[in-house]
């Protein structure tokens, strides 16, 4: 009996991914198919018009327009940036440390502290940024009241927060690779723009992966910015899936609708990261 | 004065207080193998990472054909480097491999294939041109490391411990076949290891290196006869060096080292001797003649341990003071021996200054002193 070792080796951690992940997904699946009032009960089967109203709903397309912007827009740049000081603060420079530390301090910093911080700077009448932006010329930007720049406004607030984090595990997978690999090319004839896009790139690759992948499903899930900065306005402006599910589900307490948005949020979800690893492991 | 391929003038490298390199000088001449060896710490590698640019030089200057190098970043030096551990580049093919300095060095796309290809042939690993470093052996990626090295045409090689990581069989024949390859390709080459085996089979020239400094250096069998001092001594021996206390005894114009194990006439010794003094004396093993016909000799020493290598049997006796050790042909070992007696006639003796360590000199016994 062999065979069934591995089987009973994996039941733990699988009875605890039925009870905490699986289970509550289906449930997920068969509230989407009902009409659920406020107490427990499932309420009348309704099979898939909860979808099909969704899926008419141009506000649901918008928002999640919006949600795909935002996370194609912002996790490519903050990693961008991230790598940026990354290899800045993998140089042997003095006082490198303090850098690292006060790069990776918003990542701690909670996100209604910074939430203020950045509703305290973005504002309209006199923020800092406004301010600073006036003493070269600039603005000022009708940052969180005009409905083309507030989504914007918060990619700036989350790349902010997030580049810290993503800066670290660069600096990690910067500071694991091999040393003489970077030395030969240097030997063969490299140049550090060409040794950046010839070596470290390409052998940063599973850094740059892992980092899409935890970068992605983190920006889909965006709810916190929006739910305390502009409740998805102006007009709906920064509405995104997480936000438009938790309207759907405990405004307008529509449970069934609130399911169904977050299996199709779900699925996109994993669609994207399929294609993420099929294109990594080409 | 022909200007030599490299040369070293008062090279010197420092971490803070601690000096890495005592300032040095060397010469290497053009399509000469040079051997630098010595024990990890000795600063061998990193006289080696200076010449290559990944390391700045401190004090002196490094000259290639005459130029300074330290002006020139390593990425226009025209210098070849093999690692240690290969430092393949792993996301690439053997031929990505061998192609990227090449393309780097502005070959177009035909001259590149063309080299690649014949640095492939010579090295026997056209069929690995598209695997990647990952899928094929060490011994090959160390092939793959050398034909990435060589298909650039480069005027100097570098090459740190690039055998220390294979298995010893294939270590063999990728050290013969890196003399052949120097041989035929007739680039200056600069060796660093920490084994004298590949230091005496690969250098033409080689230089002792500890704590920083040239101990000696020329070529590895006048090294060998002839070391500079205990350290080169100890580190030219296998499996080590015999140090004795001994006293020269001068009579009539030849002189007797005396030793625990024996006394050595030494017939010709040089005039600058001091006159009577205590000196160390180092036999390496194979360089101690030994009888068992213990009846026959005045003294003799007990066997405490023998280790059969194969061809040569280690025997290992018992002196008042210390063990010495001695290497000799497996079929001139009998069975039974329990003792052996030292036959100083025909012996190689090394002599050094007692407090300094420099080598007094070095003779080969006369008869019975």
């Amino acid at each position: 009996m062999t065979s069934a070792r591995p089987y009973l080796y994996l039941a733990p951690t699988l009875a605890v991914l039925a009870a905490f992940t699986y289970f509550p997904l289906a449930r997920l699946a068969e509230l989407s198919l009902h009409a659920p009032g406020i107490g427990t009960s499932l309420g009348p089967w309704i099979g898939f018009s909860a979808y099909s109203t969704l899926f008419a709903n141009p506000l649901f397309w918008r928002v999640a327009g919006q949600t795909l912007l935002y996370v194609f827009a912002s996790v490519p740049i903050a990693m961008a940036i991230a790598l940026a000081l990354a290899l800045l603060l993998d140089q042997p420079l003095r006082g490198v440390g303090v850098f690292r530390v006060l790069y990776y301090t918003p990542v701690v910093m909670p996100t209604v502290a910074v939430a203020a911080l950045a509703l305290w700077m973005f504002n309209a009448n006199g923020g800092i940024i406004d301010y600073l932006l006036h003493a070269i010329g600039i603005g000022p930007v009708p940052w969180l009241v005009d409905g083309a720049w507030a989504l914007p406004t918060l990619m700036i607030v989350a790349v902010w927060k997030n580049v810290g984090y993503y800066m670290i595990i660069y600096l990690a997978g910067l500071q694991s690779l091999p040393r003489a690999v970077l030395d030969a090319a240097r030997l063969d004839g490299a140049r550090p723009i060409a040794r950046f896009f010839t070596i470290t790139l390409p052998l940063l690759r599973p850094t740059t992966f892992f980092l899409a992948v935890v970068a992605l499903i983190g920006s889909f899930q965006v709810f916190d910015f929006v739910n305390l900065m502009t409740q998805g306005g102006p007009s709906n402006a920064t509405n995104v899936l997480v936000y438009f599910a938790y309207q759907n589900g405990f405004e307008y307490v529509q449970l069934g609708m609130a399911a169904a948005i977050s299996l199709v949020m779900f699925a996109m979800v994993l669609m994207i990261l399929g294609a993420l690893a099929w294109a990594f492991n080409r | 004065m022909i200007e030599p391929a490299l040369r070293f003038a008062g090279v010197g490298k420092s971490y803070g207080s601690a000096r890495i390199l005592e300032d040095l000088d060397l010469e290497i001449a053009e399509g000469e193998f040079f051997v630098l060896l010595g024990p990890s710490g000795c600063g061998k590698t990193t006289l080696l990472r200076m010449t290559a640019g990944l390391q700045t030089i401190d004090r002196g200057e490094i000259f290639l054909r005459g130029a300074p190098l330290s002006p020139i970043p390593p990425e226009r030096r025209n210098i070849a480097m093999v690692f240690q551990d290969y430092a393949l580049y792993p996301h690439m093919t053997v031929y990505g491999n061998m192609a990227f300095g090449l393309r780097r060095h502005g070959h177009d796309r035909t001259e590149t294939d063309a080299r690649v290809r014949r640095t492939a042939a010579l090295l026997g690993i056209e069929p690995l041109l598209d695997r990647r470093p990952h899928q094929i052996s060490g011994g090959q990626q160390q092939r793959v490391a050398l034909g990435r090295a060589i298909a650039r045409d480069p005027v100097l090689y570098l090459m740190d411990e690039p055998l220390s990581n294979l298995d010893a069989q294939v270590r063999a024949s990728v050290r013969t076949e890196i003399k052949e390859l120097q041989r035929r390709l007739g680039v200056t080459t600069l060796y660093v290891t920490h084994d004298q085996v590949e230091a005496m089979t690969l250098g033409d020239r080689m230089a002792v290196l500890n704590d920083g400094a040239i101990q000696q250096a020329g070529r590895p069998i006048d090294i060998y006869r002839e070391p500079a001092n205990e350290f080169v001594a100890r580190f030219l021996a296998t499996p080590r060096l015999n140090l004795l206390e001994g006293t020269l005894e001068h009579s009539n114009g030849s002189i007797v080292v005396r030793t625990p194990v024996g006394a050595f006439a030494w017939t010709q010794p040089p005039r600058s001797l001091p006159a009577t003094a205590k000196v160390r004396v180092g036999m390496r093993p194979e360089e101690i003649k030994i009888s068992f016909d213990v009846a026959a000799a005045g003294a003799s020493l007990p066997i405490r341990l023998i280790e059969t290598l194969g061809s040569q049997v280690l025997v290992f006796a018992d002196f008042d003071g210390g063990e010495l050790t001695v290497s000799i042909p497996a079929d001139a070992m009998p069975h039974d021996a329990q003792r052996i007696a030292i036959v100083p006639s025909g012996s190689i003796v090394h002599v050094f200054d007692h407090a300094g360590g420099a080598a007094l000199g070095h003779f080969v016994a006369g008869g019975e002193g």
